[in-house]
């Protein structure tokens, strides 16, 4: 695979009048392949938004140079990037009257004469879009009718119809629900491979970039960007001083990230099964830390006996001290006897 | 291509090739019967059957009536087709540009600047013990006027370039005609406040508006200057649709967004900037055409809205001159405040029918 987008020593940022220049990031190496889905990652303010913008020549770097097909990018005239390189935004187009065919349709802009008319060859090109997105049951509808989750395909079809070497989303994803980002990230990496495109979303969805992205990019704030495999980057500890702050940690044996309530104490408990999981998790988010074995003096068992309902019991220093038999009883009784002490 | 595909392909080109005609022919009749019936109606009726025998065998028509229609009729409704037609596609031009369904053709201050330049004419040349027939109707008094609105819009629309090449976004360009909206009209209160009363009777006739008094000879420079402005925004159509997307789509998908924006500018102030010059500031077409455009056709591609708008506004600019000249009366009201009320309620009527339709 040979790299179509590359950056070297870039630095990002924005000028504000003549002589100032604020630097987001920098020193920035990085490149993306044909046929591959890159998921970039990093908090609020790290500087995703204009890092992606320089990528896709919107920005100009402050330093360092953006190379497209061997080229550096600032040297191509509108029409020649836009055939080689699209993108989506965030922010939803207020197009009321425009059947979502002619706006995908919009996208051979690059390719069809002054007037805009579609030969046979653009009008096919559109319809392999429309059908690799799957909206062809939409192609009819007004875009304005659209709910957003459609009208974000519709775009991403639009890009695609650019026959761009290279697609480039900024947070495209962000006011989707979750079912609808979940497909969105499985179109994406689906339209990297089948049409060998570098595929690059910028995201807040840590998880499903983990699962689906074939590589991630991490932006910490105020730091340099880290490229690898989602796997590694978990494994090595990145990813946890990426995002890492003082309430939320990232939790490498889940992949997600845990929330530090202040701690209430410990408590003893093995629970295997889906009782098990549900239980550390509802003593987990009022505050007890779960250790295995009898070392702390408080401890819960949990077990179901044959065919009848699922209790709770609590011990105390070894001794039977109150049964449950919901999660919430069971927090009730533990908080109680909190106070009680 | 699979069978799929190609059942998706054909209810669209029905639907641009087989539904729009009629609609295409609506248009086209109404403007004529329009046009037609400006000719008959007036102060005096002229029947039908002379109106077109004037042009087949003038010969034959009542030498008055031949006056009335060839020296005052006739270029009259010239003038309101082309003014209509301008106006209708220079405020969808800034809609588009601007992506505001309110924007009119006169946003960036070219009907301001133009009655700051009228306003100092004709405020200023009784003060000034100038020739008395700068400030008369007349030709060289309507010629100098003229001339003075060429010079006033031209310097806002000077201004405005300057602007553009530095601003990051059209938007900015909004709020900068705006103040020079405010700063022209500041400066004609302090003119009309040292003014004379029978020159003030002027100014504000002349912000009424009309599409009388053009004469064939002025026609020769108020036509080409309509044509070339509605040539620049039929050039236009492909990056106009582009726009629909914000600026920075289009500039994704190559559109270079700063040529495209003077282009744009120049086209419709060019359209703004010749119809104030010759009729005054005729308010209020320029906003309701090409909202009414959107919900004839329903659609928001520019291929078929700048055709539209030119029709729509030749037809709506004949009717409000129709509707201002009482026909069968002597009394002639203030062009404005006809276009205004049929403007206003079409504009209402409008987004309560369709909330898309103010999306641009």
């Amino acid at each position: 695979m040979s790299n179509v987008l590359t950056a070297s020593k870039l630095t990002v940022g924005y000028k504000s009048g003549k002589e100032r220049s604020f630097i987001v990031a920098g020193g920035i190496e990085v490149s993306l392949k044909a046929g591959e889905f890159v998921c970039l990652l990093g908090p609020n303010g790290a500087g995703k938004s204009t890092l992606i913008k320089t990528l896709a020549g919107i920005h100009k770097p402050i330093s360092g140079e953006v190379m497209l097909d061997g080229m550096p990018i600032s040297t191509f005239s509108p029409r020649e990037l836009a055939r080689r390189l699209s993108v989506v935004l965030t922010d939803r187009p207020a197009v009321g009257l425009m059947p979502v065919f002619s706006l995908v349709a919009l996208g051979r802009y690059p390719y069809t004469g002054w007037a805009g008319k579609l030969s046979n060859k653009d009008e096919k090109i559109v319809w392999e879009a429309i059908k690799a997105v799957g909206i062809e049951d939409l192609a009819n509808r007004l875009v304005g009718e659209l709910s957003d989750g459609e009208r974000q395909k519709v775009m991403i079809a639009r890009a695609l119809a650019q026959q761009p070497r290279v697609m480039i989303l900024d947070e495209a994803t962000a006011f989707l629900d979750l079912p609808r980002r979940v497909e969105l990230f499985l179109l994406l990496r689906r339209l990297a491979r089948e049409s060998n495109i570098a595929v690059l979303l910028s995201t807040h969805d840590l998880d499903l970039a983990l699962r689906s992205a074939d590589r991630l990019w991490l932006l910490p704030k105020g730091g340099s960007i880290v490229d690898g495999i989602p796997e590694d980057l978990v494994l090595n500890g990145a990813f946890a001083t990426a995002f890492n702050c003082s309430d939320v940690v990232f939790d490498s044996r889940s992949g997600t990230f845990v929330f530090e309530s202040p701690s209430l104490g410990e408590i003893a408990f093995e629970g295997n099964g889906v009782f098990g999981v549900w239980t550390r998790r509802a003593l987990n988010r009022a505050g007890y830390r779960i250790i295995s074995g009898e070392s702390a003096p408080l401890k819960i068992e949990v077990s179901s006996e044959n065919g009848s309902k699922t209790v709770w019991r609590i011990y105390y220093g070894g001794r039977p001290c109150q049964c449950a038999h919901s999660l919430e009883e069971l927090l009730r009784h533990l908080s109680s006897m909190k106070n009680a002490a | 291509m699979t069978q799929s595909g190609e059942s998706f392909i054909l209810p669209i080109s029905i639907s641009v090739l087989k539904t729009q005609p009629i609609r295409w022919f609506f248009l086209g009749a109404l403007l004529i019967a329009i046009f037609l019936l400006e000719l008959c109606l007036g102060s005096v009726m002229i029947p039908l059957r002379d109106i077109l025998l004037s042009f087949v065998s003038p010969s034959e028509v009542d030498e008055k009536w031949r006056e009335i229609i060839f020296v005052f009729r006739l270029p009259r409704a010239i003038t309101a087709a082309f003014a209509g037609a301008a106006l209708g596609t220079a405020g969808l031009q800034m809609q588009t540009l601007f992506r505001n369904p309110l924007a009119s053709p006169y946003v960036l201050g070219i009907n301001s600047g133009a009655s700051l330049g009228v306003a100092v004419l004709v405020l200023t040349a009784w003060n000034l013990g100038l020739p008395a027939f700068f400030a008369k109707t007349g030709f060289l008094g309507n010629m100098a006027v003229v001339l003075a609105s060429i010079a006033g819009s031209g310097t806002a629309f000077g201004i405005v370039i300057a602007f553009s090449r530095q601003v990051q976004q059209s938007v900015t360009l909004l709020i900068i005609g705006l103040m020079i909206g405010y700063i022209s009209n500041a400066f004609v209160e302090v003119l009309i406040q040292f003014a004379v009363e029978h020159s003030i009777q002027r100014f504000i006739t002349w912000t009424f508006g009309s599409f009388g008094g053009v004469t064939w000879i002025q026609l020769r420079v108020f036509v080409p200057a309509v044509a070339l402005g509605l040539f620049m925004a039929v050039v236009m159509m492909k990056p106009l649709n582009a726009l629909l997307l914000g600026e920075e789509y289009a500039r994704s998908m190559g559109v270079n967004v700063r040529r495209t924006r003077v282009f744009i500018i120049s086209g419709s102030s060019l359209l703004a900037g010749t119809v104030t010059a010759f009729c005054g500031p005729v308010a209020f077409i320029g906003i309701a055409v090409p909202h009414l455009c959107r919900l004839i056709f329903r659609t928001s591609d520019h291929r078929v809205l700048v055709p539209g708008v030119l029709l729509m506004g030749a037809i709506l600019a004949l009717a409000a001159d129709l509707m201002a000249q009482v026909p069968g009366s002597r009394a002639v009201l203030p062009l404005n405040a006809v276009t205004s009320i049929i403007g206003a309620p079409v504009v209402i009527w409008v987004i309560l029918k369709r909330r898309q339709s103010m999306e641009v």
